[in-house]
């Protein structure tokens, strides 16, 4: 018997600056954080632009490995706030990020990359009773989060859960991204004909869960899924096998069906790979129900891609599209290329319809993750 | 649910290899490095000799990949579970230095006019989970953790071991999957950013309920936060 799983406060840091609204009304206005590099601008990488939190978002400059930390801990203080300051002696973690604080391999310092570490200072720092997890799983890492947590509230194990979702980007990330040349030298263009491969961004979300509907903001996690492409590591399954699966597991988790879903909050990194493999992917899982998937859209042409932060960052957007009623465009998108079964908003749309949002999610390693938020 | 059926187990140290079935069809032998004349994590022969596999891109897979991958074989992953079974069967690993290795030898690279782009996706440590899940079309849930509390001091915080045993647990008490293989992977060939040398993959193949044979050969319990949480498999191995 699993127990229901609520939202109950919900914080951001990204290249929009401070906030959730601040995210949500910049990627719903359309508007782009990919800006010319400035904090990373004087690494040597193949592309121009990067989302990074804006210079002066916070009050006093941060180390560039303390970054995650302290981007997690303000995203925290705004989940805490709208959730009504829960009492943390109560609260569990769990740490959702592909490199953590990179110290003592780039700079010194005693991070070494390691997820968990990061995971107990900032427990640490908010006096949360319930001991941290730490997860990496590549870009998948914020969605395979909120179902690591909501899985421990499910199970009755504990009734108020913090997701954390971070990456800050740094010389390591791009010159990695770069090495593969999997960079578009300026801003991407998820699904576009001309699209070159993707950008990068800063990102924290912090999304509280809990057992008790009295502490919900009105959004469930209703259902959750992993799936492994299980055919190559860094490159997707050419028919998007993994994906699909991944999104019908979560449908079928919550109890739902596939034609239930009004909106879809898409991976959408920019590479000509993984929108194709995107587009055929959920186009096939609900080809037995619809001629066109519902209205999906991405982000990352916007806030860039936060990488671990990423499925965080999305599931705020998701929920936003459900609250808004509203699919916004896709930025950057002129031409489509890929199965068009996939419907893609070109302009923003207005639902009719907005009760249940997908949010899915890859990473290396042929990792997939899906989860539905419900009104 | 606080217990789960063990279907088998497999590991590789810096001893050798072992398994509850899968090494040359016989339970419980064990086959040195010093025998087999190779360094640990061996290579694509290893993979040749030890379970009389072909494995074509082993040599390129970085060394958590090939711990795994060869503590699977000793487990006999590909047959204790069916490939209808492997659809749905998660990966849930844990680890205390992660990539370490890689994020070191990467990061050497950063001044150079090419960075060593090959190694960088092993510098995630879900890529080597999914050198295991393709190498059995494992579709299931994947999931790295992390359970190292101070990564500086050399310090294991025995309350944070076994996340991997409580997340399987975890995972099947509410349905979402039947079956894990679940375990620990830490490999560094040399000392690194002040972590010393360590060789070790431990894996268990885990169900809700018995296999099909009807029988397990061991109880999967909550780990108790004071014993190792994989002591039990190595056991079981050798």
């Amino acid at each position: 018997m699993r127990r229901p799983v609520f939202v109950a406060g919900r914080g951001a840091v990204s290249g929009f600056g401070l906030g959730v609204k601040a995210l949500c009304d910049g990627v719903f206005a359309g508007q782009t954080a990919l800006q010319p590099r400035v904090r990373t601008g004087h690494h040597e990488v193949a592309t121009t632009v990067v989302g990074e939190i804006p210079a002066g978002t916070f009050e006093q400059d941060i180390d560039e490995n303390e970054l995650p930390r302290h981007a997690s801990l303000v995203a925290t203080e705004e989940a805490f706030a709208e959730a009504g300051d829960p009492d943390p002696k109560r609260m569990g973690l769990v740490l959702a990020t592909t490199k953590a604080n990179m110290s003592g391999i780039c700079g010194e310092g005693r991070g070494l990359g390691s997820p968990m570490f990061l995971a107990r200072q900032i427990s640490n720092d908010l006096n949360l009773g319930l001991p941290p997890s730490a997860l990496s799983v590549a870009c998948a890492s914020g969605i395979i989060g909120i179902a690591t947590a909501a899985r421990r509230i499910a199970s009755g194990e504990c009734d108020l859960m913090l997701v954390l979702a971070v990456d800050i980007i740094n010389e390591f990330i791009l010159k990695g991204f770069g090495g593969m040349g999997a960079l578009d030298p300026e801003r991407c263009r998820p699904f576009d004909r001309e699209r070159r491969g993707v950008s990068l961004g800063d990102g924290a979300a912090a999304i509280l869960l809990s057992a008790n509907e009295r502490d919900s903001i009105g959004i469930r996690v209703a259902g959750y899924a992993g799936a492994n492409d299980a055919c190559h590591v860094t490159g997707p399954d050419y028919d998007g096998l993994g994906i699909g699966l991944a999104a019908k597991r979560a449908v079928a988790h919550a109890g739902l069906q596939m034609s239930d879903i009004d909106l879809i909050h898409l991976h959408a990194t920019g590479t000509r790979a993984n929108d194709k493999s995107e587009a055929i992917g959920l186009a096939n899982a609900w080809s037995e129900f619809a001629d066109k998937t519902p209205p999906a859209f991405g982000s990352k042409s916007q806030t860039g891609h936060t990488l671990g932060a990423a499925g965080g960052i999305e599931s705020l957007l998701a929920m936003a599209g459900l609250e808004r009623r509203c699919v916004p465009k896709n930025v950057g998108l002129e031409t489509m290329n890929c199965d068009e079964r996939l419907d893609l908003a070109t302009t923003p749309r207005e639902l009719t319809r907005a009760n249940h949002a997908l949010k899915v999610a890859s990473g290396f390693g042929g990792v997939q993750g899906a989860a539905v938020f419900s009104v | 649910m606080k217990s789960a059926t063990i279907l088998g187990c497999g590991i590789v140290d810096e001893v050798g290899i072992a398994g509850t079935r899968g090494i040359a069809g016989k339970r419980g032998i064990t086959a040195t490095w010093s025998e087999l004349d190779m360094i640990a994590p061996g290579t694509a022969k290893t993979v040749r000799t030890v379970f009389a596999k072909e494995d074509a891109t082993f040599r390129r897979i970085d060394l958590l990949a090939r711990a795994l991958v060869l503590a699977c074989e000793a487990a006999d992953v590909e047959n204790l579970l069916t490939a209808e079974q492997r659809q749905h069967t998660a990966i849930c690993v844990e680890t205390d230095l992660g990539a370490l290795a890689t994020d070191v030898s990467f990061a050497s690279s950063l001044g150079d006019e090419c960075v060593h782009a090959g190694i960088f996706p092993y510098s995630l440590t879900s890529t080597s989970l999914g050198e295991v899940a393709l190498r059995y079309k494992l579709r299931g849930p994947t999931i790295s953790l992390s359970v190292r509390d101070d990564a500086a001091a050399n310090e294991r915080d025995p309350a944070l071991a076994g996340e991997s045993v409580r997340e399987t647990l975890r995972m099947l008490a509410c349905g979402d999957v039947q079956h894990v293989v679940c375990g620990v992977v830490d490999t560094m060939l040399k000392p690194a950013a002040g972590k010393p040398a360590i060789m070790r993959a431990v894996v268990a193949v885990i169900a809700a309920s018995q296999g099909e044979s009807g029988a397990g050969i061991g109880t999967l319990e909550w780990p108790d936060g004071k014993a190792d949480p994989f002591a039990q498999f190595v056991a079981m191995c050798r």
